[in-house]
C-alpha cells in the first residue's frame, strides 16, 4: 500500500524511514497513522481493441 | 501464538480542542514506561442470595483511569506534559525559537494513546496530577502521574452483521454510552466470524453513544465478537535529545532575581550531586453523576517538594534549616541549538521561595559530608508567585 504524509512536518516512521511532508511512500500492509493517508491507486482495465 | 514486545509501543498525544472531547493523538514520544491503567473497581457481591459461597458475581465501583508514564525530558515533550500540569501563557519567539512560559492555572486536557501490542489504549480528558523530575544517569527523566475521564481500547458487537453494512453497535457491558472515546477517521478492528480482524476505518461516531458509520463493507460478524481500537505505526518528528544534568546551571540565593543572575554561569552556580522535585495538583477525580468515570478533573491546592543533595562547605544550609530561612532557586537547563538559528533549546524553573524541611548532614567513614535536603516550595508575597516555567523549542504555541 502506497501512502501519502499529508502534514507540513518530516517524519521518522519505523520501518520505512523519513518521510518528507507530501511524499508518497510504500508502507507495509496495516499502516495506520493520522499523519499519512492511504493513496488509492487506479487498476488500468486493459482495452481490447477490436 | 502471536507475542507483542513492549519496545515497539509508543506514547500518542494531543491537545484537545474542547475540554474532555476525545481527538485522535498525531504527536508521538518515545516511552522509557508507563504503567496506566483503568480501575473498575470491581468487589464480589456480597448480597445474600442463599449461596454456600462467597458470591457468585463481581459488581461495579468508581471507575478511575490513571498511572504513570515516563520519558526522558525534551523541550517538547516537556512542553506537554507541562502544559496537562500548569496554564500555558503567550507563546513568543518564531521558528528559530519558541518560547512558552507556564504558571501555576488550569491545566489543558489531552487524549493520549499507548499502543499494547495490536490495540490502541486510549485515555481522553487528561491532566497531570503530579509532575517529578529527576536526574537518571545524566538524563532529566520525568515521571508524569495523570488521571482521565475516560478510555477506549476494546469493546464487543452488539448485534450481528452480515453482509454489506455502513454500521455497527458497540455492547453495553463496559459502559451505557460505549462509543465514548472514539473519533472520526479511527480505525477500529472487528472480528468476524472467520476470525480474522477487518479494518473498519469510522465516518461517524453516533450520538446515540453506541453506534459508529463507515463506508459500506461486507461483514459477517456474530454478536459478542471482539472490537478493539486499531493501533497506529508512530511517526517521530525530529525528535529532540533528551536534557542533560551536566547541561544545568542551578542558582540559589535569597531572592529570584538573583537565583537567575547565579544560575547565568557556571562560576556562580550551585553544583547539586542530586536535584529532584515534584509538582502536584492534587486533581479531584471524585465520582459525579453524569459517568462511571471521573466527569471532570480539577485541580486543587497545588504544591511541590524539592529534593536536594550538594556537598557540605560551611553551615548556610545548616543556619537555613534551624532558621527557616528563604531561599530562592533557578535551574537553567540548555538543549541543542534549534535549527535555524543560535538559540539553544532550554528549560527554565524557576521557585521563588523555598526552606529545608529537613537537613542532614551524616557522617560516615570515608565519605564527605553533604547537606540532603528535604525543601517545601513556598508562595513567595513578594514575588507573587510559587513556581514559573518556561521552554524555548522549535514547537510553535499552536501544537498546546
Amino acid at each position: 500500500m502506497k501512502i501519502k504524509n499529508k502534514t507540513k512536518k518530516e517524519f521518522i516512521v519505523p520501518g520505512i524511514g523519513i518521510v518528507k511532508p507530501g511524499e508518497i511512500v510504500e508502507a507495509p500492509k496495516g499502516f495506520h497513522n493520522i499523519n499519512f493517508e492511504k493513496v488509492e491507486t487506479i487498476k488500468k482495465e486493459e482495452v481490447k481493441i477490436k | 501464538m502471536t507475542v507483542y514486545l513492549g519496545d515497539k509501543s509508543y506514547l500518542g498525544l494531543k491537545v484537545e480542542a474542547f475540554e474532555n472531547t476525545p481527538i485522535t493523538p498525531d504527536i508521538f514520544c518515545p516511552l522509557i514506561s508507563e504503567s496506566i491503567k483503568t480501575n473498575i473497581n470491581y468487589t464480589a457481591d456480597r448480597r445474600m442470595k442463599g449461596y454456600d459461597f462467597k458470591s457468585d458475581d463481581l459488581l461495579r465501583g468508581n471507575r478511575k483511569h490513571e498511572g504513570d508514564l515516563v520519558v526522558y525530558a525534551d523541550v517538547d515533550n516537556m512542553a506537554h506534559l507541562l502544559n496537562m500540569l500548569m496554564a500555558k501563557g503567550a507563546t513568543a519567539g518564531g521558528a528559530t525559537g519558541y518560547t512558552h512560559p507556564f504558571t501555576i492555572g488550569t491545566p489543558k486536557s489531552y487524549t493520549i494513546e499507548v499502543q499494547k501490542g495490536p490495540y490502541a489504549q486510549r485515555y481522553f480528558g487528561v491532566k497531570m496530577n503530579t509532575l517529578r523530575f529527576d536526574f537518571e544517569e545524566q538524563k532529566i527523566k520525568l515521571t508524569g502521574s495523570i488521571k482521565a475521564v475516560g478510555q477506549f481500547s476494546a469493546g464487543v458487537l452488539k448485534e450481528a452483521l452480515a453482509g454489506a453494512v455502513t454500521s455497527l453497535k458497540f455492547g453495553h457491558d463496559y459502559d451505557d454510552m460505549p462509543n465514548t472515546g472514539l473519533v472520526d477517521g479511527d480505525v477500529i478492528c472487528v472480528q468476524l466470524d472467520s476470525g480474522l480482524y477487518q479494518d473498519v476505518t469510522l465516518t461517524s461516531v453516533n450520538a446515540d453513544g453506541e453506534t459508529v458509520g463507515f463506508g459500506s463493507l461486507s461483514i459477517v460478524a456474530a454478536a459478542g465478537n471482539k472490537i478493539y481500537l486499531k493501533a497506529q505505526t508512530p511517526s517521530y518528528a525530529s525528535l529532540s535529545n533528551p536534557l542533560l544534568q551536566g547541561n544545568s546551571l542551578v542558582g540559589i540565593s535569597t531572592t529570584s532575581a538573583l537565583a537567575d543572575t547565579a544560575a547565568a554561569s557556571k562560576a556562580t552556580a550551585t553544583p547539586l550531586s542530586e536535584l529532584s522535585f515534584i509538582l502536584n495538583n492534587n486533581l479531584r477525580d471524585a465520582p459525579e453523576t453524569g459517568s462511571q468515570s471521573p466527569v471532570r478533573l480539577f485541580p486543587q491546592t497545588r504544591e511541590a517538594q524539592l529534593t536536594i543533595s550538594r556537598i557540605f562547605e560551611e553551615t548556610s544550609q545548616h543556619v537555613a534549616w534551624l532558621n527557616s530561612i528563604k531561599q530562592a532557586l533557578t535551574m537553567i537547563t540548555y538543549g541543542a541549538v534549534i535549527t535555524g538559528g543560535a538559540i539553544k533549546e532550554q528549560f527554565t524553573i524557576k521557585f521563588h521561595k523555598i526552606k529545608p524541611i529537613t537537613n542532614d548532614e551524616a557522617n560516615e567513614v570515608g565519605s564527605l559530608i553533604f547537606d540532603k535536603q528535604e525543601m517545601e516550595a513556598l508562595y513567595d508575597t513578594t514575588d507573587a508567585k510559587a513556581i514559573e516555567v518556561s521552554i524555548v523549542n522549535k514547537t510553535a504555541g499552536t501544537e498546546y
